[in-house]
């Protein structure tokens, strides 16, 4: 379901996922509010970078790189909260009680968030991401993605403000703006790149840089080539695949069992015939409830004469847990009758 | 001197590091970020409370780890990109690392 709503937002917005709503842009982005929160902004940060080793630097790295394992801890935590019951997972890791596989996990998805959100960053987009690669070929003339308007910007320069246009120049003041917000560090007005991740940062800047000058907004801008969408087919084919992969998902959700079971001959003992004659098989049941309350089992037969089970009486799994039981199956019919 | 061009910059195989040199982004405010941001903050929550959503009385995202050996799998999916990233810096580590 996923993959479809993927491509078909592919195919009529680009690569607006990647700009918008990838776990990786979600968590880069909140990295990076931290780092301006304690580092301060982009000139501080170089200045920052640039300077020597100092008590301060290092006070504000330190404090940094911690908020930053915080969060990606918390992040492993949650992460694992869909593998493991997610209301004990926090208790049992706080108090020290969570096994060392899912400490070692935790651990894990730490470390992976921490490295992906500050310091992979933009090259998981560019060079590391599979969507990234081939989304390209959901691409029509009419798929929209952030253009710059170049008979309109060029030729750019720079001016005062509040001065008339000079002659010759068009309305990029070549400010820079869209260069510096750019979460991949591309310029726009190179044209079309695959790196744009359609995220609209340069939209934002530049359109800010137009108000100052008084100029007409959207010298950046959502546009495709046609401007007109002519994908119907797509579109629509797009759409019944979304919807069908809706009616399965939720007909799943619906009809999931509460249990799962599974029997598997006991491998460490033949069958025998006991002293009345049955032959006696042994085998191992396995309960999985899935629920969140208490499951209560019946084991039962229908159709089959001539044969009894023995096993525990109240077959009782506790919620989320597995359980398993040795049951017996006699079978009182002749012996060179039954194939076992 | 000849000037390099940006198409000279991207026509490279084993200078990926020299193009991918650290971005300080400049912080902006406007219409898109603000969508970025309210949407992140969403996904965020959505993706915290999901375990804990219940249908029917019970939950529906949930894989019983410890249970399923096989879900295991889904854990090591992230690795898969270390394979990617660290050609990147290193070039092929086919000699080194590879079974074959
Ligand atoms: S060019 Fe603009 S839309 Fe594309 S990634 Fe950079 S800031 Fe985002
Ligand atoms: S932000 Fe707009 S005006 Fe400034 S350099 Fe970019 S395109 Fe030109």
């Amino acid at each position: 379901m996923a993959a479809f709503a993927l491509f078909y937002v592919a195919s009529k917005y680009g690569r607006i996922w990647c700009g918008f709503a990838c776990p990786q842009m979600v968590w880069t982005l909140l990295f990076l509010w931290i780092e301006n929160r304690i580092e301060g902004n982009r000139q501080q940060r170089i200045k920052l970078d640039k300077s020597k080793l100092s008590i301060e630097k290092l006070a504000e790295k330190l404090i940094k790189h911690s908020i930053w394992l915080t969060v990606s801890l918390i992040t492993g935590l949650i992460f694992m909260s869909y593998f493991v019951a997610a209301e004990q997972i926090y208790i049992d890791f706080i108090t020290l009680n969570t096994t060392s596989l899912i400490t070692g996990w935790v651990l894990f998805f730490t470390l992976c968030t921490y490295v992906n959100a500050s310091w992979i960053r933009d090259k998981m987009c560019q060079h590391m991401c599979p969507y990234a690669r081939f989304q390209s070929v959901m691409f029509s003339d009419a798929t929209s993605t952030v253009t710059y308007d170049n008979q309109r910007g060029e030729s750019r320069g720079p001016r005062k403000l509040n001065q008339v246009k000079p002659q010759g120049l068009g309305d990029c003041v070549d400010c820079n703006l869209c260069v510096q917000v750019c979460p991949v560090g591309i310029d726009i007005r190179d044209g079309l790149q695959y790196d744009c991740i359609n995220c609209g940062l340069c939209i934002d800047a530049c359109d800010e840089t137009m108000s100052k000058f008084s100029y007409g907004k959207e010298l950046i801008r959502f546009a495709s080539e046609t401007e007109q969408h002519n994908d119907a087919k797509a579109k629509y084919g797009y759409i019944a695949l979304l919807l069908i992969c809706v009616g399965f998902m939720a007909s799943w959700l619906h009809n999931r069992s509460e249990f799962e079971v599974s029997v598997l001959k006991d491998r460490n003992a033949l069958y025998r015939v006991n002293e009345l004659g049955e032959i006696e098989n042994s085998y191992q049941l396995k309960i999985l409830n899935k629920s969140d309350t208490k499951g209560h089992f019946k084991l039962s037969y229908q159709g089959l004469e001539g044969f009894r089970i023995e096993s525990e009486k109240n077959l009782i799994v506790e919620p989320q847990q597995i359980s398993n039981y040795t049951v017996t199956l006699f079978c009182r019919m002749k012996a060179k009758y039954i194939n076992l | 001197m000849v000037q390099k061009t940006s198409a000279d910059k991207y026509n490279v195989i084993f200078q990926t590091k020299a193009i991918d040199d650290k971005i300080y982004i400049k912080e902006q405010k406007g219409f898109y970020q603000s969508i970025r941001r309210y949407l992140s903050v969403g996904l965020m929550l959505l993706f915290i409370v999901t375990p804990f959503i219940k249908y029917q009385g019970n939950k529906r995202f949930y894989s019983m780890l410890k249970h399923r050996p096989k879900s295991s799998l889904l854990l090591f999916l992230p690795a898969r990109f270390t394979d990617f990233y660290l050609p990147l810096y290193y070039g092929g580590l086919c000699l080194v690392l590879c079974r074959q």
